[in-house]
């Protein structure tokens, strides 16, 4: 049964919007402070420097001491986060993922300039094109982070020292304020450029943080659900999931990159066809179809 | 199920927020087995960037050479100890370039040290 189109209060995005905002202020605040009074550290907050402080207070029975016990908390919060609900953090709470949704606001509102449209046709047509070739070179993409994790756990527990930490994109951007360039920046830079473009980049391909959420995730009892039945294929839930999720291929939503934006759950047109569920059936078959559709960009404007 | 989506990432804010504030009531913050406070807090001061503390404080804590740190920061040897490094910065007396870069590898290093 179709249904009228949403309110605003009716879809979660709205409701999205308003925990990211916060997070991202509170960040930006803190980040602010560091640079201009310098009593604040954005390593505090870091979930993924929990690990190196994780690793320090294994081995030396002292957590970082210019850090403390902050991060690492918030690392077990996110584990324990992640257990019950999953991928949330990376959609509804971590900073550098609202920053990129919002340089992809931008990047869908510049489409309409008289200069990037012709451009914009273009990319459009040329992803039409090549959509096979192109789903399977971002899928296996993906796998990047998790070949970076693993080197950056071997890494740091043999070298006593967090090894990516100079690849971090936050830290490029504080070392660039006493003018230090470094990788990192540049790395910011080229995932600020691609978020124009992308749905998420950083995310999908090279995030530390949520590769180890999309693994833990796998244990989690909630997932988003598809009615066989009531589903009526529109695969407006697919066009709209920027992790480019083929969710009319699957019943349940096992692809580890899904973050529940619930993007797919406004999208849907059918009461019931999609809903949030805890233990599902079939939980944890993962022998459905998942490969990403090659979409490297919304099809939808939010 | 429909409802719970919206207070999905609520739920997820409180539970971390709440769980850094029951880590804080249960003292599990400060249970930092380091060898003295101020040792922390000019390794915290430092990294913050630049200390809150002394460069009488920052050169005990880290066990400096006085005349080498001072050369590093470009300051004369008769200059006080007491003076704190964030006014310093602030007045434009050194520069925090030039403490962060002399001061970053010996903090690494006092990082590695105990972990050895």
């Amino acid at each position: 049964m179709a249904l009228n189109k949403k309110k605003w209060y009716q879809k979660s995005r709205t409701y999205r919007y308003i925990t990211q905002g916060i997070v991202f202020l509170f960040m930006l605040n803190v980040f602010l402070r560091q640079i201009l009074f310098y009593d604040r550290n954005v390593e505090e907050y870091c979930p993924f420097g929990g690990f190196e402080t994780l690793f320090s207070y294994i081995t030396t029975g002292e957590p970082l001491k210019h850090v403390g016990m902050t991060n690492l908390i918030i690392f077990i919060m996110v584990v324990i986060i992640t257990l019950i609900f999953r991928g949330g953090f990376c959609s509804w709470i971590c900073p550098l993922g609202t920053l990129q949704d919002m340089i992809r606001f931008v990047g869908k509102k510049m489409t309409v300039l008289p200069i990037i449209k012709p451009i914009s046709k273009k990319y459009r047509n040329f992803v039409k094109v090549n959509k096979k070739d192109l789903s399977n070179f971002d899928h296996q993409l993906r796998y990047i982070k998790y070949f970076i994790l693993l080197f950056a756990i071997l890494g740091t527990w043999f070298s006593a020292t967090l090894l990516i930490r100079e690849y971090d994109l936050i830290i490029g951007l504080i070392k660039l304020l006493t003018f230090q360039l470094t990788i990192a920046f540049a790395l910011l830079v080229i995932v600020v450029i691609l978020s124009l473009f992308i749905d998420r980049p950083f995310c999908k391909y090279l995030c530390l943080m949520g590769a180890t959420i999309n693994l833990i995730g796998m244990i989690s009892p909630l997932r988003i659900t598809r009615d066989e039945n009531i589903c009526t294929n529109c695969d407006l839930c697919s066009k709209s999931c920027p992790m480019n999720i083929n969710i009319t291929a699957q019943k349940n939503i096992n692809t580890m990159d899904c973050t529940h934006c619930f993007n797919c759950l406004d999208a849907c047109n059918t009461e019931d066809a999609l809903v949030l569920k805890f233990f599902p059936k079939d939980l944890y078959n993962i022998s459905q179809k998942t490969e990403p559709i090659s979409k490297l960009g919304s099809e939808t404007n939010e | 199920m429909k409802k719970f989506s919206y207070i999905y990432g609520f739920l997820i804010l409180i539970i971390l927020v709440g769980g850094i504030f029951i880590a804080r009531i249960a003292g599990i913050w400060d249970s930092m087995d380091v060898a003295s406070k101020s040792e922390v807090e000019v390794a915290q001061g430092l990294k913050t960037p630049t200390g809150k503390f002394t460069l009488g404080e920052i050169i005990k804590g880290y066990d400096l050479n006085k005349e080498e740190f001072y050369n590093a920061i470009k300051l004369s040897l008769d200059y006080t100890e007491d003076a704190k490094v964030i006014d310093m910065v602030r007045n434009g007396e050194i520069s925090y370039a030039d403490v962060s870069s002399y001061m970053e590898p010996i903090i690494e290093a006092f990082g590695k040290q105990k972990r050895h």
